[in-house]
């Protein structure tokens, strides 16, 4: 049986190819848990780090971009959440996006790299997909191999969950509906990132596992 | 245990940091690198597999494999692959040249001649063993694989590879997709297909399956597709006395039994077609066809209309197949395959 030590924190990560908007669910999710400003926690290549403490806005504006790769090093936000009575704090790990092939840009295979070491020590797993890219025969496919992989890796971590993202855009609703087919058995949210909705299951997941 | 199941282990950092390297060098993608690690133990609280407890579910897999009648000389190779497997394994736990697994197979034989069902079992022996994760069947046909259009089929034989990751991918009838010429979409299959098994090498096993003369032709007409397919197993038609073992075996299971006239009837059904050489005759789906009928036709003749000994009956009536049911069904057999 699982004991979980009182206060021990949990990590959680935000992981998905690049483009499917893992930043601004992290910041937007971090937002609408209450926190009022965004600190940053950057992990370098040498274990060192830094702070950068932005409000929601800015953070947005700095960090959310509709280019692939904009986010190259993981990136942790420390939120708290109420479980009962209780206050917890839980670190959401960004990361930078994994793609299904070899980039030829150095920066971009490290951050991939970065990318694998959080999931690998992560307790909960959020796996964000681009529901409105589903089936889509061009380097955005979802699920791409590398969503595949994902799966079948987090698959026994404590928490994971595969939250299909964009539900705003027309085209989510039959990827929803295809990526259901794709993973059987997994916990698939609908969300849209962009509009904060579908957050409070995932908060409620988040909650059941702390 | 106490929560410190995210402690790192010893051989941990090591794993996960030669494949960080490997990503960041740009030898391999992000989706091989976590294919290559085993994700660390945590407590779950779900059950979580445990691959090295595993012999006592594999012994029960082979146990289903030697139940089968016959197939004297692919029990003997299944299990001649299992060995292979685990002295390689041993092998490079010693630092020794370990030959990789290739495990891609043709199975040559007519219909009925238990490719399917052999095939299922192997699956479980690779998940059972480790080298397959899930060790399903994924079973898949021409219609399956080859498109319509242009760039259809490498999208349809990718679905299917997908589907088959894991597990085997079994395409039976594997010779049609090199009908039909130089312009037909089998060969794009084909090449998809080969590009996928190098990228999921260690993720898939492909089985090719047909009959015997088409599957040889299928293969000398693709040299490329011969080396990567290095296990051949031929399966050869059921001897009468098996097919009769089949049958008493799939009565046995529905607790059924036959009249001694009965068997007889059968026994001299099956001979005549084995000696009038037909195609399918050695064949245990057609047993398993006659069998089904015979069942069925036997509550026809207890319970139907001018039925002459209409009910109570006794426990053994309600068993027993006479000749009349074996008969009635060969006839309503050779009706159907008309």
């Amino acid at each position: 049986m699982t004991v979980v030590k009182e206060g021990k924190p949990r990590r959680c990560v935000v992981v998905g190819k690049t483009n499917v908007g893992k930043t601004l669910f992290a910041l937007n999710f971090a937002e609408s848990l209450g926190a009022e400003s965004v600190v940053l926690r950057r992990e370098d290549s040498g274990g060192g780090g830094y702070r950068i403490s932005y409000s929601p806005e800015g953070a947005r504006r700095e960090l959310v971009s509709s280019e692939p790769h904009r986010t190259l090093s993981p990136q942790a936000i420390v939120v708290e959440i109420r479980a009962g009575k209780v206050r917890r704090e839980v670190t959401v790990v960004d990361t930078p996006g994994l793609g299904d092939h070899i980039d030829e840009r150095p920066e971009v295979r490290q951050g991939m790299a970065a990318a694998l070491r959080v999931v690998y020590d992560a307790d909960l797993v959020l796996h964000l997909v681009d529901a409105s890219q589903v089936g889509k025969a061009t380097a955005k496919e979802a699920p791409g191999e590398v969503d595949y992989q994902l799966a079948r890796f987090s698959r026994f971590k404590p928490g994971y969950v595969i939250l299909a993202n964009k539900m705003d855009l027309s085209a989510s609703e039959a990827g929803l509906k295809t990526l259901r087919q794709l993973f059987p058995g997994e916990y698939i949210i609908p969300i849209s990132a962009l509009r904060s909705s579908g957050f409070d299951e995932v908060k409620a997941f988040v909650r059941r596992h702390l | 245990m106490d929560g410190q199941g995210a402690a790192p282990r010893p051989d941990r950092d090591l794993r996960l940091d030669d494949v960080a390297c490997l990503i960041e060098q740009g030898k391999i993608t992000a989706a091989r690198g976590l294919l290559m690690l085993e994700a660390p133990a945590m407590d779950t609280g779900r059950a979580a597999v445990a691959p090295a407890d595993s012999s006592g579910e594999i012994d029960q897999v082979l146990q289903e494999l030697d139940s089968l009648i016959g197939l004297g000389k692919v029990k003997r190779l299944v299990r001649g692959i299992k060995a292979f497997i685990e002295v390689q394994r041993l092998r490079s736990l010693e630092h020794l040249a370990a030959e990789p697994l290739v495990l891609h197979m043709v199975f040559k034989g007519n219909p009925g001649t238990g490719k399917t069902t052999v095939a299922r079992i192997l699956g479980k022996v690779f998940k059972e063993m480790g080298v397959l994760q899930k060790g399903h069947l994924c079973e898949v046909e021409r219609a399956d694989l080859v498109g319509e259009y242009i760039g259809h089929t490498a999208q349809k034989t990718r679905d299917q590879i997908k589907r088959a990751l894991g597990g085997i991918l079994f395409i039976d009838e594997a010779y049609s997709l090199a009908r039909g010429g130089e312009k037909d979409f089998g060969k794009e299959a084909i090449d998809t297909l080969v590009k996928a098994m190098e990228d999921h090498k260690d993720d898939l096993v492909v089985i090719l399956a047909g009959y015997l003369r088409e599957m040889e032709y299928f293969l000398r007409t693709n040299p490329g597709l011969k080396s990567r397919f290095p296990i051949h197993i031929e399966f050869p038609d059921f001897t009468l006395e098996e097919l009769l073992k089949i049958a008493e075996m799939m009565l046995q299971k529905r607790e059924y039994v036959t009249a001694t006239e009965a068997a007889e009837a059968l026994a001299a059904h099956l001979r005549s077609r084995l000696e009038l050489g037909e195609e399918n005759a050695g064949n245990a789906r057609l047993v398993r066809n006659l069998i089904e009928r015979a069942v069925r036709l036997q509550a026809v003749r207890l319970t139907g209309r001018g039925a002459p000994d209409r009910g109570p009956f006794t426990r053994k009536d309600l068993m027993l197949i006479v000749r009349d049911d074996i008969l009635a069904a060969v006839a309503e057999d050779e009706e159907a395959g008309e």
